[in-house]
């Protein structure tokens, strides 16, 4: 029996909405009104992927924010939850993985240094795949101070493979400052080498990951220099702590393909974020939402 | 009467022998000992004592030695000529060159930079003479794969142009030449899809130049590799770089056409390795997703420490819909800890490999 969990986060003028029940929700899937049930958070442990970019550019006070950060993210998590962290330069490194207890993660986290080149797109991709077997609520929180110049996949790959995906994921980004910096990590890693754009680069950095964020249904945390990431990582625990997973066995939808989730509030008022669909795979195994095969 | 006439011939005599400057080859000469010095081996000192003379000093001689070949190229038989001659030029390129690059952090970037201009303006003597134009034109070449390394295109290009005045078929020189406008162009047209719904006209119009810049960056690119080939047909490289560019345009076919080359010619493992990455896109771009598996299968198989086969492989059976294989392709990759490095990183950057190369063959002919 194919199951569909959505995760959900209400506000009210900026605040959660605490003590919604079912009957607060409707959903509806490709246009079809589903029946909806609340699975209870405390028996759905969460998968947690901490995606961090160790690019030369989050060296030195940064690099030592980002770790206060970390530590206090991991500290915040239940015991029921599981966390692994991912970090990222040019090369992808699976610095702990879902199977360690906290303390092996904190050592993981003071044990990371930053070198090298962003990729940001493959990093992504890596982040929301680890925890798609994984029972319970699959989480990404990514950082990222710049922008991709080493994936091999596209951004447009990387979007819509989290799109597609099962995972929640909360982006954290430190808006970078007027002061000139090289277009790329690369041409701040190797020495003297400044790579002058032939091209005049208009969007915000952090512009892809907050897609990505929102295409999943969270969001992008901005921290105008490192000492705020502290509060951003914690920011994101009380707003996982405040979300419903709403829960649901599709009627009167096909199956296979991309599917448009609606999710309205009934009888109260306030705004929701949810992510705007799912993808089921035509072959192979593919998976609902929170990872219950069929 | 006799005290003035004196006085008369003692200034005669100073002015006289500040009138007698002793010749350059002089073995009194400073710079042409230290040029000699470096010749003979001692590169260490050499470096280490041309670094505490005063820039206004060497300007003086780099000056001196122009003025030379100037007159020499008016005059072979003039003793300017005949002094130029015998001036270990080569060596003195190299000295200046290993001033510029083999430097502590306490040296300053403009010392670098100083001394690597003193080593163009001695490249520019080196003339006809024997062996000259073959040293100058691998000198500029090394120059310019340093600042590809870095990505400082402003700083490559000419001296890979001037590299190529030299020389002008030279394949090396134009997959170089081609690289650095293939890069561009590559970068431009990943910032173009950043910027995916313009906010306000000039966010249009920047779209439009750069994806115009973009675009015309790969063509030169394309036409760099394809003057490499007529040079050289069995230039790996060129044909690895043409097969990536033809399929940024578009051009599946023939881009699959040269990728095929390196995978049935190529003596490269690295290059081969991206030629599998490269073919594994065309296939993938075309909607051929066994196919491309395939490719992505058999870069992995060939370097199965390399990072970036493992995501693409994994991303494409995600996108056929095995989702678990593309998972298992994914920590088969992340799970292991040694890793390697990977050609996909540095294809941008150029061989930085083969400027360290050129520079130690460039030394070894400098001290000979």
């Amino acid at each position: 029996m194919e199951v569909v969990y959505a995760d959900v986060f209400v506000t009210r003028d900026g605040a959660p909405v605490s003590g919604l029940t079912a009957a607060n929700f409707e959903v509806l899937d490709n246009g079809v009104r589903q029946k909806v049930e609340l699975a209870d958070m405390e028996e759905m442990p969460v998968t947690a992927v901490l995606v961090f970019d160790m690019s030369t550019s989050v060296a030195g006070e940064k690099l030592a924010h980002l770790r206060a950060a970390g530590h206090a993210f991991l500290d915040g998590l239940r015991p029921k939850d599981r966390a692994a962290l991912l970090t990222f330069s040019h090369a992808l490194r699976l610095q702990a993985d879902f199977g360690g207890d906290l303390p092996s993660l904190h050592r993981a986290l003071d044990r990371i240094q930053a070198d090298g080149s962003t990729a940001l797109h493959d990093a992504l991709y890596a982040g929301i795949k680890l925890p798609e077997t994984s029972v319970g609520r699959p989480l990404v929180v990514l950082f990222t101070d710049g922008q991709d110049n080493m994936s091999w996949l596209t951004e447009e790959e990387a979007l819509t493979a989290a799109r597609e995906a099962s995972a929640l994921v909360y982006a954290v980004g430190i808006e970078s400052g007027s002061e000139e910096r090289p277009l790329t990590d690369t041409a701040r890693m190797m020495p003297g080498g400044r790579f002058p754009p032939p091209i005049v680069e208009t969007a915000t950095e952090l512009d892809f990951v907050r897609r990505v964020a929102e295409a999943t249904g969270g969001r992008l945390f901005r921290a105008d220099s490192s000492a705020g990431l502290k509060a951003a990582f914690l920011g994101i625990l009380r707003e996982l702590n405040s979300r419903y997973l709403v829960r649901y066995e599709p009627q009167g939808v096909g199956r296979e393909g991309w599917h448009r989730l609606e999710v309205r509030l009934k009888g109260r008022k306030g705004r929701v974020r949810a992510r705007p669909g799912y993808f089921v795979a035509g072959t192979g195994g593919g998976r609902t939402p929170t990872g219950r095969s069929r | 009467m006799l005290a003035a006439r004196s006085v008369l011939v003692a200034l005669l005599s100073l002015r006289g022998a500040a009138a007698a400057q002793p010749p350059l080859d002089s073995p009194q000469e400073p710079y042409l000992a230290l040029a000699r010095r470096y010749r003979g081996g001692d590169l260490d000192g050499a470096v280490e004592e041309v670094r505490t003379w005063l820039r206004e000093r060497l300007k003086e001689e780099l000056q001196r030695l122009k003025g030379w070949k100037q007159v020499a190229d008016r005059c072979s038989h003039c003793p300017e000529a005949e002094q130029l001659s015998r001036f270990p030029l080569e060596a003195a390129v190299m000295l200046h060159t290993d001033a510029a690059f083999e430097s502590t952090e306490s040296y300053a970037s403009d010392e670098r930079d100083f001394h690597r201009h003193m080593a163009r303006g001695l490249v520019d003597l080196l003339g006809d003479r024997p062996g000259g134009p073959s040293f100058a034109r691998r000198w500029l070449l090394a120059m310019g794969l340093h600042f590809q390394s870095e990505l400082n295109v402003p700083s490559a290009m000419p001296y890979l142009r001037d590299a190529l005045r030299l020389s002008p078929q030279d394949p090396e020189v134009l997959v170089a030449i081609g690289s650095l406008h293939e890069m561009m162009g590559s970068l431009g047209m990943a910032l173009t899809k950043r910027v995916r719904v313009p906010t306000r006209p000039r966010d249009l119009e920047d779209r439009l130049a750069s994806a115009s810049e973009a675009r015309s960056r790969i063509l030169a690119a394309e036409r760099h590799y394809r003057q490499a080939l007529e040079a050289d047909p069995s230039r790996e490289e060129a044909h690895l770089r043409l097969g990536r560019v033809l399929a940024q345009r578009g051009r599946a076919e023939e881009a699959l056409t040269e990728l095929e080359w390196v995978l049935g010619s190529g003596r490269d493992r690295g290059l081969i390795y991206l030629a599998h990455l490269f073919r594994g896109r065309v296939h993938e771009d075309a909607g051929r997703l066994e196919a491309a598996v395939a490719s992505y299968r058999d870069a992995a198989r060939i370097e199965p420490r390399c990072q970036t086969a493992h995501v693409a492989l994994s991303h494409i059976l995600h996108r056929s819909g095995d989702r678990a294989a593309a998972l298992r392709a994914l920590e088969h990759l992340l799970r292991r800890d040694d890793a390697s490095g990977d050609r996909w990183w540095t294809y941008h950057f150029g061989r930085r490999e083969r400027f360290q190369a050129l520079l130690e063959e460039l030394r070894e002919e400098a001290v000979s």
